[in-house]
């Protein structure tokens, strides 16, 4: 019974609706509040329903009938036991079993055994006897499957002759005509031709989405693509049909409407075969209609014969996988032939290791191999007109030339890029997807960009040289909500000076190095009328001509960060105590810059040799479009490091003004004196404070770095260096992850603020608690407020306040160490009453004092 | 175009056609009704739950359609819910219900879904006697039962 407030949930309907959301765990929890609810609930957790590997036999077999004769010579009856051998009379079993057949028929999703092929799994597996008293026995009300995931990894140890587990496949997909999904994981041949014949000889009119991880033998992903090309019907195949008989058994077969091939290797199977055989082909390939493909784990090498080449050591293309997959799909709008990485967690190993340690290595598997130039990009245009998503990451197939005109062609509609571990790809290339500068199109009057579907994700992760293009997508990329960049380290001069324009950004996941001290020479980038692209100044490659070319000026500048922030939360004045920037380096030319060169307090960085680090080139400068546009006809992005303004700009109103849009310091934060780093590390929150939209924001960086003969900071996400202008994320943040950054977020004061600000900000109670002890968090108890607890639920006024559970959920990588201005215990402590304040939040600590990393292991200077 | 809606007591909305179409139950009777200046009675909408409601429908009156296949899947139920609809939803609970009748009753899914989602994060997390409380429902099974199915569950546990 319910009162009528809850009338609600008494609906059926509605009550499942309700339970649909919920984990298995809340179901069983429902289950014992009433009758009503435990109906419904027990309805919806049948929907879903998993067989674990030590149950399949029971579940879907059944025992032969097996006679002993017992010692007196008389027949005995052998005792009933379960396929683990605990007799039937003292196990729960049979109870569920019959529970089990006799609700089957809800079941809409199946998984059946485990995917996963850990030690203890593979151990568990039974023995031959076992087998030999068992046969395949599905309850015949099991037919209404629409998702069926099959692992079949428990059975790698089985003998080679049984045929239950394979029986069980071919059973489950003859008995559920509708099936949708269909996800088959085994580690073993045989098992894999089974589901080839099962596919051939069943119509499957409503199977949408393949995938299949398994070792594919050599000619495995030939003849699954040859039936996927007759199932799929696009050419005229009535000539061929004598020919398919073998492939398609009985009478004609409906087509299938696949959208979604999904196809993984266990063990790193090479295509080999299946290049050699396209190669030797004399038919043309026959096309399949699967709109969304994914080859993962499979080495592309081919062994090539230096005979094969010409003279100049040029390979012909019909020697490329991608050249002959491309062919068969012609109706292709994701292309996805790349490593899987979902294993890849935030941790303390970054992910250039982890590319290291587990996934092959390209240098010794794939060498260099030369195509004719472009060709083979221009054949995968030719072949897949339509894509919108590509991913060739930790792929070498693809040379520089090849990209640049891929990228070029597919910019217009292209959503998704992934392309980490891609050497190949270099920074000219990739800036192929931004478009030209708003201020640009307006001049041109318009530009065939502005009809751009937009890219929505990039990752191009582990591939340092593509550092310099990133600024590019935040200052001219609105459409872009998520970006990786893990390993790639871009300075943080680069992308300031500018409103990020991606303020619907999702995900983030980047590499800042912080300057010390301010520095020119950066990479500039201009738009090439001409070209009608972006082209890197100093690029030997790029020319321009002066009627085809905009210039920008070289004098004007623009301070990299907002103007009156000598002090953070200070009232602007310069009191000559953080006047560094004042008396700023003198002896350079209006065009470069340094700071504190004349202040010696240790807090702040000194450069006293500022002239060797401020000389000009034409490539640096300042870093907005307008900037250049004083009098000249110019566009162009340029990067600065200049703030020896600061001292010039501190009257300057407007200036402050301005800053605005990049954040003003609070004023109440008491006056602290602020190193450059700092400064920038202010103007880099007051950003990331715009992505309003972010759930998952991963930040990597390292302290004290020296790197091309400059010393680098990153962000420390203190109180003191920005960390408040990160509130706006509690809209949205689920996850900060920063064990490649080090930060000094254990500090007391930096762990309150994330319990106010992220996790209870919408919890008036524990904001009321929290004050009440005069901000004191020792005296607050932990886990008293907790947002959903009954005392929670007591509102001010009238009704029953509803209050939701806290998005920010997961806080990896915070380091306890104690390195920095505070003891590991401190540290501990700090994080634990964190923990302590929201049990749903999750705070993984770091505790590794060695990061290996990738890049600055490589390229440190010594 | 516009439409005048009535709600259960007597109070007229006058709002868009193309808002008031996110609902199917009036999308189907406008088709029926054809061009016509009637207001359309619903008995069973108050007037503080439809000023919800069409508050909802005004700020969604650009989404696309949802595509049944999606929304029946039991696997891709996702829980996450937009910050707007989040702030929305942030009413006490009695509303809470009502809007879920409404969206039940009008035949506006997405509405229904945000509403569901919220009652089920209400109910994650929570033993069964604080769920009983949240909902004030009572406890109906008898010693026995609860026995015999928190047995149960303790086997079911990994299904």
């Amino acid at each position: 019974m319910t009162s009528p407030n809850s009338e609600a949930i008494t609906i059926p309907e509605i009550l499942q609706n309700v339970f649909l959301h919920l984990d298995r765990t809340s179901l069983h929890a429902c289950s014992r509040v009433s009758r009503q609810w435990r109906s419904w609930s027990r309805h919806v957790a049948w929907l879903i329903y998993h067989i674990p590997s030590q149950d399949i036999i029971d579940f879907l077999g059944q025992r032969h009938h097996v006679e002993e004769k017992s010692l007196d010579g008389a027949r005995r009856e052998d005792e009933e036991t379960d396929s683990q051998g605990q007799p039937l009379s003292q196990s729960k079993k049979p109870r569920y079993l019959q529970e089990f057949k006799s609700r089957c028929f809800r079941i809409l999703s199946l998984t059946v055994g485990d995917d996963t092929h850990d030690d203890q799994a593979v151990l568990w597996t039974v023995n031959k006897e076992v087998f030999e008293k068992w046969e395949c026995a599905l309850p015949t009300s099991l037919t209404n499957l629409m998702h069926l995931r099959f692992g079949l990894y428990c059975f790698s140890h089985a003998p080679m002759d049984t045929t239950f587990p394979t029986d069980i496949v071919y059973g489950l997909i003859s008995q559920n005509p509708n099936l949708q999904h269909l996800e088959f994981l085994s580690f073993r041949e045989p098992s894999y031709r089974v589901l080839l014949t099962a596919l051939r000889n069943n119509p499957l009119q409503h199977l949408t989405r393949l995938e299949v991880c398994s070792d594919l033998e050599e000619r495995g992903l030939l003849d699954l693509l040859d039936l996927l090309a007759v199932r799929s019907n696009l050419e005229d195949q009535s000539q061929d049909l004598e020919q398919d008989q073998d492939l398609v058994s009985g009478s004609s077969m409906s087509n299938w409407n696949l959208e979604e091939l999904i196809l993984r290797s266990r063990s790193g199977n090479s295509f080999e075969q299946f290049v050699r055989a396209s190669r030797n082909s004399t038919a043309p390939p026959r096309p399949v209609a699967v709109r969304k493909l994914s080859l993962l784990n499979f080495c592309l090498a081919v062994n090539l014969d230096e005979q094969e080449g010409n003279e100049d050591g040029v390979f012909p293309l019909d020697i490329s996988f991608l050249y002959h997959l491309c062919r068969r799909f012609p109706l292709l709008q994701r292309l996805q032939v790349s490593s899987d990485v979902v294993d890849y967690k935030p941790s303390p190993s970054s992910f250039e290791n982890y590319i290291f340690n587990h996934l092959r290595d390209l240098d010794e598997f794939e060498t260099w191999v030369y195509y004719p130039t472009e060709e083979l990009a221009r054949e995968i245009i030719k072949a897949c007109p339509n894509l919108t998503e590509i991913d060739l990451s930790h792929h070498r197939e693809l040379h520089t030339d090849d990209w640049d005109i891929l990228l070029q062609h597919y910019a217009p509609q292209l959503e998704s890029l992934s392309a980490w571990s891609v050497h190949h790809l270099q920074p000219p290339d990739l800036v192929r997807l931004v478009p030209p500068s708003p201020t640009l199109v307006q001049r041109f009057g318009g530009h065939p960009s502005q009809n751009w579907v937009g890219l929505q994700s990039l990752d191009i992760s582990a591939n340092n040289s593509l550092a310099p293009a990133i600024h590019m997508f935040f200052k001219y990329v609105p459409t872009l909500r998520h970006f990786k960049a893990l390993g790639v380290a871009v300075e943080a001069n680069q992308l300031l000076g500018y409103d990020w324009v991606c303020t619907g950004m999702e995900t983030l996941a980047i590499n800042i190095l912080v300057p010390t001290q301010a520095w020119a020479g950066y990479e500039t980038w201009r738009w090439n009328v001409g070209k009608d692209r972006w082209g890197m100044v100093g690029d030997v490659n790029e020319s321009w001509g002066d009627d085809e070319c905009e210039y920008f000026t070289l004098d004007t500048e623009l301070p990299l960060i907002p103007t009156g922030q000598g002090s953070y939360g200070s009232d602007q004045e310069d009191d000559g105590s953080s006047d560094t920037d004042s008396e700023s380096d003198t002896g350079t030319d209006t065009s470069s810059s340094s700071d504190s060169s004349s202040n010696t307090d240790s807090s702040v960085d000194v450069d006293t040799d500022s002239s060797s680090d401020t000389t000009m080139d034409s490539s640096s400068d300042s870093s907005t479009d307008s900037s250049s546009d004083s009098g000249t006809d110019s566009e162009s992005d340029t990067d600065t490091s200049s703030d020896s303004d600061e001292s010039a700009d501190e009257s300057s109103a407007p200036d402050a003004a301005e800053s605005r849009s990049t954040g003003v310091p609070d004023k109440t934060l008491p006056k602290k004196r602020l190193t450059y780093s700092m400064r920038i590390q202010i103007a880099i929150c007051q950003q990331l404070g715009r992505l309003t939209g972010l759930k998952e924001l991963t930040l990597e960086g390292r302290q004290d770095i020296r790197f091309d003969n400059k010393e680098w900071d990153c962000l420390h996400l203190t109180l003191q260096t920005g960390l408040e202008f990160l509130r706006p994320l509690q809209k949205n943040l689920t996850r900060l992850a920063v064990f490649q950054l080090d930060e000094e977020l254990c500090g007391r004061a930096e762990m309150e603020w994330i319990a106010q600000n992220w996790v209870h900000h919408e919890n008036t109670v524990w904001q009321s608690a929290f004050d009440a002890c005069s901000g004191s968090s020792d005296k607050m108890p932990a886990h008293h407020h907790l947002v959903g607890s009954p005392a929670a639920l007591e509102g001010v006024g009238g009704g029953t306040p509803v209050l939701l559970c806290p998005r920010f959920r997961e806080l990896l990588g915070v380091s306890v160490t104690g390195e920095r201005n505070l003891s590991a215990l401190e540290a501990n402590m700090n994080v634990a009453w964190l923990e302590g304040q929201c049990r749903q939040l999750t705070v993984e600590k770091d505790v590794a004092w060695d990061h290996e990393s990738f890049f600055y292991g490589q390229y440190q200077d010594y | 175009m516009t439409v005048i809606l009535v709600s259960s007591d007597n109070q007229d909305f006058k709002v868009d056609k193309e808002v008031a179409e996110r609902s199917i139950l009036i999308k189907n009777m406008l088709e029926d009704v054809g061009e016509s200046d009637s207001p359309i009675p619903l008995p069973n909408v108050t007037a503080a739950v439809l000023t919800k409601v069409i508050e909802y429908c005004e700020h969604h009156r650009n989404d696309p359609v949802q595509v049944p296949e999606e929304t029946d899947d039991p696997r891709k139920r996702s829980n996450d819910i937009e910050e707007w609809d989040m702030k929305f939803m942030q009413v006490d609970q009695e509303m809470l219900f009502e809007i879920i009748l409404a969206a039940n009753y009008l035949d506006i899914k997405p509405l229904l879904d945000v509403g569901c989602k919220t009652v089920a994060n209400i109910i994650k997390g929570k033993t069964p006697e604080e769920i009983r409380k949240a909902f004030n429902i009572v406890n109906d099974f008898t010693p026995e039962e609860e026995a015999q199915i928190k047995k149960e569950n303790e086997w079911a546990e990994d299904r």
